[in-house]
């Protein structure tokens, strides 16, 4: 069946790869794609433009003929009306954010929480509520540390969906306050969403978030190879592949079982030593075991977050960014253990569903495209 | 130079080498560190062979006012004291037997210096572009600078 779709952020790295999985997979349906004005973007986006300025992946994606590119700014109601005027859609994926730990809580709820908020106004007011899905992206930070239940041993258990909201840092403020906007509307114009909580997102030519540990690694040359110990403390990793994200986000779109739903969009739980282990091994740098008590690992990651805290503080002294934003420092102190049983039990399956698949196909692209350093 | 400032010393150039060739000699050359590793541990080996076998004297330094290195068994004296420069004197008299515990002393050169290779490495890097865990403490201005460095390249490119 033909469909209109609506994709918003579509220069992100997420919209340029579901843009791909819809030209892929959805031969009938038509894309409307929609981001913010080159200009207006790089003012915006100020994390693009000083981690990497190899955008051209995400340009090329728009220049396809079933893709209509037409540029909008969330944050300025009376430009959404072209994308309205005199089209009904079936499906909008909402992807635009400013996913950015370094920005402060205004200018996230300037784009995010408002962002929303304007174009729920508009998709309310001038769309046909009955047939149209609303696929919202949100994140598993709005968890923040959750407090685990524990199984007979005492490891964590994974925490689902119905976990309650505990954001750790701005950027997940901005988002649960996102949701809470969306859930507004849902109650009010009975709209039908579908609201995606993905772990942070990896994947070819992403340069923010997980991208920043491959460059660690790559350049300290050395893994960090510490494992905790009792194991039962031992830290997570949470990761999403972007194709696995943006293949869960058409397979929901299309579910009526999906309406209403949250999903967690995370692999198969593992640990950080395991995936930092595996990363070391990919890029070919040593890795030394050092086995670690909890107590002193804590005390040891707090002093490095401490670290990252002071280094972000001159940052923002020199008008710059800090190498790695404090939120991401934040992974070393945390436990994000989060369940994927719920979109597994739908009937999704994941393309890449452990760390090894999702690091490999990652690091690889990197390798191959100049993105990570090497020597040969 | 005294068995445990030798010590020291070999876990310090160890630790200057692994520096060295990771910043300047690596992208000429990556035969280097063997180089480099060999002509630190001989030089270290003929000097204080050369010392305790009393070919090089080092009585010279008892112009130093807290320096008394004694004419009998002066280079052994010198090479279980060697701290003395400093000013302390251990007092440790050679013995019959010592001979074994210096020659294993001697060997470990090549222990220490690899341990401070290694730890070097971890610190600096190994490879010309890595910058080793140095980089967790690494000024913020440098990061600002490399990555102006590189966004001015990949504009370029």
């Amino acid at each position: 069946m033909s469909k209109l779709v609506l994709i918003d952020g579509a220069k992100g790295h997420t919209g340029t790869f579901l843009v791909r999985e819809i030209l892929k997979t959805k031969n009938n349906w038509k894309i409307i794609a929609t981001d913010l004005p080159s200009a207006r973007r790089k003012e915006i986006m100020s994390k693009e433009t000083i981690f990497s300025s190899k955008l051209k992946y995400m340009k090329e994606v728009l220049q396809h003929e079933r893709v209509e590119f037409i540029p909008a700014d969330l944050t300025e109601p009376e430009s959404l009306e072209p994308l309205f005027k005199d089209k009904k859609y079936d499906l909008i994926f909402h992807t635009a954010s400013l996913y950015d730990y370094f920005a402060s809580l205004d200018i996230l709820r300037k784009i995010n929480v408002e962002g929303i908020r304007n174009l729920l106004e508009v998709i309310c007011k001038s769309q046909d509520l009955e047939t149209l899905r609303f696929i919202h992206w949100s994140t598993c930070g709005v968890y923040g540390e959750p407090k685990y239940k524990k199984d007979n041993i005492g490891y964590p258990i994974p925490a689902n969906e119905t976990t309650p909201y505990n954001p750790p840092n701005n950027y997940s403020i901005s988002k649960m306050e996102q949701e809470k906007v969306l859930k507004e509307y849902c109650e009010k114009y009975k709209l039908k969403t579908i609201i995606i909580r993905p772990a942070p997102i990896i994947g070819p030519y992403q340069h923010y978030g997980t991208f920043h540990i491959f460059q660690i690694v790559n350049k300290s040359g050395v893994g960090p190879g510490i494992h905790i110990y009792p194991k039962k403390k031992r830290l997570a990793m949470p990761l999403i592949h972007v194709v696995d994200l943006v293949r869960a986000a058409t397979f929901l779109a299309e579910n009526d079982k999906a309406i209403g739903e949250v999903y967690n969009m995370i692999i198969d739980p593992c640990f950080q030593e395991d995936f930092f282990e595996y990363v070391a091994d990919l890029l070919n740098v040593d890795y030394i075991n050092f086995p670690i008590w909890w107590p002193f690992y804590k005390f040891m990651s707090s002093t490095l977050f401490w670290l990252a805290k002071r280094k972000e503080k001159k940052a923002r002294k020199l008008n710059s960014r800090p190498p790695v934003d404090l939120s991401m420092a934040g992974y070393m102190k945390h436990q994000y253990l989060f369940s994927n049983e719920k979109i597994k039990k739908l009937g999704f399956q994941f393309k890449f569903p452990d760390y090894k698949s999702t690091t490999k196909d990652t690091i690889d692209w990197y390798i191959r495209n100049g993105w990570l350093e090497s020597e040969t | 130079m005294g068995f445990l400032t030798s010590l020291i010393l070999m876990f310090w150039v160890g630790w200057v080498n692994s520096y060295l060739y990771r910043k300047f000699l690596r992208k000429r050359n990556k035969d280097w560190i063997v180089f480099l590793a060999v002509i630190s541990i001989l030089g270290f080996w003929i000097i204080d062979s050369l010392i305790y076998f009393e070919i090089i004297d080092m009585t010279w330094l008892n112009f130093l006012p807290w320096v008394d290195i004694p004419m009998v068994d002066k280079g052994k004296y010198f090479m279980w004291n060697s701290f003395i420069v400093l000013g302390l004197d251990f007092g440790i008299t050679h013995q019959p037997g010592m001979e074994i515990i210096a020659f294993f002393l001697l060997i470990s050169y090549l222990f220490w210096y690899y341990f401070g290779s290694k730890l070097g490495k971890i610190f600096h890097g190994y490879r010309t572009y890595q910058q080793g865990h140095y980089m967790i403490i690494r000024p913020v201005k440098k990061y600002i600078k490399d990555r102006e460095r590189r966004l001015m390249r990949e504009r370029t490119e």
